[in-house]
């Protein structure tokens, strides 16, 4: 084989070495500036935890049986009230979008719940609902279930007229029609609120367990961390929290390639 | 004589556009045969359309009657099906369950549906393409579905509201004649509104002409031309020609 | 963030055959709308005089009122806004002095995309909340780690905004620019901020969106004033009026924040033509 052959493969491959090398220049930088200032004692080592330390604290942790049950009490939490939110918010979300009526009814209401920050609804919760799991949960639940409330209703909306009238000639019967027409059909506004609400739900098991004291999770180990100022731990719990955030994101893509498998291209 | 399948008597419709009321269908008077083919033809704004959703049930007259197989139309209903200019098959359904979504789920049993559809497709030459999505297939095969599933349910009349005028003069052409074969094989009433009026020619027994502003019928004429027509032959041409004299005359005359 | 919660429930545009059908449609729907908040503050209001809810749990409308006016009399409510208000503007100014440019910079070299976004988009990834503990440990609890996370906040949609707005502009038009041989200063002026501010627009909105929740987070969690941590107290001290009375004001500018934002951005629709 020539020369010329073998060099058109390498020169491809050595462009996306190069892409990646030059992605990865920035975090290399910060690490070895970062780890020399903590090594040669420029910094605080108690306080600037060195990436050394935090690959070592890493390690620790994964071997650490409370850590992951600190972690499955979170993702068990943000279960139970990301599915109650999906379960109320998405027939709600659907409900609305096909009766004016009650959508004219609800829109004040919903539209002013949109505009407060979810955050703003944790005291008042944790008054009504307590401060231990019962009070999480319904955060939670409550986080979750705005977004796909709101996309149920657009999903209606982005819904074909031509295909509305269709069902109307047709003299599709309720149930056909939901299943057939209006499931489908709202399915990629729905599968976006779904996207949103795995990851307010998320967010919204953090931060309850940042602003609920009691009860166990990476929210609460993390902020016992930083109390400790142990930043090798917070930087593990950061990325622990992250990966799944990434995680979601990932199932989500998931699901809108089974359920929208139709919308391949055309031949 | 049984009495006739489908009919007009003085039917009138108005649309409110801004704030002024538009009326666009005028003193319709139509009677209709079981098995007959009428084409509407017309410019723009004629409402032949409108005339069409109105038998079907899909919008209701301001006054005067549209009786279908001895009973009012208040609504869409088993007598009749509709074809769109559009082939309105629902993009996440295979061709044969968007055909099975014109079966009412009570009144046929699995085994019957699965007939029937098969039937259906084959008819329309598509029995290949049962299991296949609306996205692949082309304009003229998706129309030929929308026809599978405007039959299949065994309505008397069939209305055709611009079925080809979407699709390129080939596709066209054959789908008249698939149109034809299938109207000779079934034996169903159909309506058919288009502006191609060799299309009327083609396939009616009788083309009725609308004039516009508002809509109303201006000539009805008889097509006694022994099928599969002759395109070319002077029949056809003369009675094609005489057809377009009535439209021009029409475009002549101011709006109102 | 989705363009899904941009719009709200309420009727803005209807279709409708005629003008006269349109707003009649219009009236009666906000005729509806007007029943059940109507109907949940007069039932609101029996169930606190009737005592039927403990007023320490749910206390009534009148109260809240009450409650809200003392806190504008005694003028904590003004400071607290004063507060927090400030520091949203520094925040959000931080996040649009680095966003723009930082967004204008990936979007127009592809050296600088290539170096930064990999990093950017990782940060990016961890959710604010999440950083929170770990700016904590760096910043204290201090001003400057509420000025960080509100800029961080802010930074994320602006940055991709934006430089999803540059590399928009369709070829077409930076084409037709070297055809009629403008300037690269005129070429700016009347070719790319016409095409890229609506975009970019965007993005500031939901950035000043998400720096409002992160200031009532973070207020939330670790400050000793304003309106989140005005908030936090009235909970501690049990006081249920005053907390729903904040409440309302904190939905309130966050909804003031945001009308004048969609204001702003018909405006510049308006002008630079093009959907909002």
């Amino acid at each position: 084989m020539s020369g010329a052959a073998l060099a058109f493969p390498l020169r491809r491959w050595a462009a996306r070495l190069g892409i990646i090398g030059l992605g990865l220049a920035l975090p290399a930088l910060i690490a070895v500036i970062w780890q020399s200032a903590a090594v040669l004692g420029l910094v605080d080592p108690t306080v600037w935890a060195s990436p050394a330390l935090v690959a070592v604290a890493a390690l620790q942790q994964l071997q650490d049986p409370q850590f992951w049950s600190d972690f499955g009490a979170s993702l068990l939490r943000d279960a139970e009230g990301t599915a109650i939110g999906i379960a109320v918010g998405l027939p709600a979300g659907l409900g609305l979008g096909l009766s004016r009526f009650t959508r004219d009814l609800f829109a004040p209401l919903l539209d002013a719940a949109k505009a407060i920050p979810i955050f703003t609804w944790v005291p008042l919760l944790s008054v009504w609902v307590g401060s231990g799991e019962a009070g999480k949960v319904t955060f939670i639940a409550l986080a979750a279930m705005l977004p796909v409330l709101f996309s149920g209703v657009e999903g209606v909306f982005s819904l074909n007229p031509a295909h509305l009238e269709l069902a109307r000639l047709l003299r599709l019967g309720r149930f056909r029609r939901l299943a057939r027409l209006v499931l489908p059909g709202a399915a990629p506004a729905i599968l976006r609120g779904v996207r949103l609400s795995l990851l307010f739900g998320w967010l919204a098991t953090i931060g309850a367990e940042y602003l609920f004291e009691a009860g166990g999770g990476i929210g609460t180990n993390i902020m016992a961390a930083r109390e400790l100022y142990r930043l090798d731990l917070v930087v593990v719990d950061m990325i622990a929290i992250g990966l799944i955030g990434i995680l979601f994101d990932g199932f989500s893509t998931l699901l809108d390639n089974y359920f929208l498998r139709w919308t391949a291209e055309k031949s | 004589m049984s009495a006739p399948l489908l009919t007009l008597s003085a039917v009138n419709k108005g649309f409110a556009l801004g704030n002024r009321q538009r009326q666009v269908l005028h003193n319709i008077s139509l009677t209709v045969e079981d098995g007959a083919f009428v084409a509407f033809v017309g410019a723009s704004g004629c409402g032949k359309s409108t005339l069409l959703r109105l038998v079907a049930g899909l919008e209701t007259a301001d006054s005067g009657d549209i009786i279908l197989a001895d009973a009012p139309v208040t609504g869409p209903s088993r007598s009749c099906g509709m074809i769109f200019q559009d082939h309105r098959l629902l993009p996440w359904l295979t061709v044969a369950e968007n055909i099975d979504l014109a079966l009412p789920r009570r009144e046929f049993a699995a085994a019957d549906r699965r007939r029937l559809i098969a039937e259906h497709l084959e008819l329309v030459g598509l029995s290949d393409y049962a299991n296949a999505l609306p996205g692949k297939l082309s304009g003229g095969m998706a129309q030929r579905a929308a026809i599978a599933r405007g039959l299949v349910n065994r309505p008397r009349l069939l209305l055709l509201d611009e079925p080809f005028s979407a699709l390129d003069s080939l596709t066209r052409t054959r789908l008249q004649g698939e149109l034809q074969r299938i109207w000779t094989f079934e034996k169903i009433a159909m309506l058919l509104v288009t502006h191609d009026v060799e299309e009327a020619v083609f396939l009616a027994d009788r083309v009725v002409v609308l004039a516009p502003n508002p809509g109303r019928i201006s000539a009805v004429i008889d097509v006694e031309l022994p099928r599969s027509r002759d395109r070319a032959s002077t029949e056809f041409v003369a009675l094609k020609a005489a057809i377009l004299r009535q439209l021009e005359a029409f475009m002549e005359a101011p709006v109102i | 963030m989705s363009a899904i919660l941009k719009q709200g429930l309420l009727p803005e545009r209807i279709a409708g055959a005629g003008r006269r059908a349109r707003s009649r449609r219009a009236g009666s729907a906000i005729r509806r709308g007007v029943i059940l908040p109507v109907l949940l503050l007069v039932l609101w209001q029996i169930t606190a005089a009737r005592g039927l809810i403990s007023t320490l749990v749910l206390p009534g409308p009148v109260q809240v009122l009450e409650a809200l006016r003392q806190l504008a009399v005694s003028g904590a409510l003004a400071g607290g806004i004063e507060v927090s208000l400030r520091r949203l503007a520094l925040g959000y100014g931080l996040g649009v002095a680095i966003g723009v440019p930082l967004g204008i910079l990936l979007a127009v070299s592809p050296l600088a995309r290539r170096l930064i976004a990999p990093s950017f988009y990782a940060i990016a990834r961890v959710p604010l909340l999440a950083w929170i503990p770990f700016l904590m440990v760096l910043f204290g609890i201090g001003e400057a780690l509420k000025l960080v996370i509100i800029a961080k906040a802010s930074l994320t949609p602006i940055t991709l905004n934006t430089e999803r707005a540059i590399l928009g502009v369709p070829k077409a038009w930076l084409e037709l620019g070297r055809l009629l041989c403008l300037g690269p200063w005129p070429t700016i002026r009347r070719i790319l901020l016409p095409a890229t501010i609506l975009p970019v627009f965007v993005g500031l909105r939901f950035g000043l969106i998400q720096a409002w929740s992160a200031l009532v987070v973070v207020e939330l969690l670790a400050s000793t004033n304003g309106l989140g941590f005005q908030l936090t107290m009235s909970r501690q001290l049990f006081q249920l009026d005053t907390m729903m009375a904040l409440m309302l004001v904190i939905g309130v500018i966050g909804f003031g924040l945001d009308r004048g934002v969609v204001t702003a951005e018909a405006y510049l629709a308006r002008r630079f033509g093009g959907r909002a």
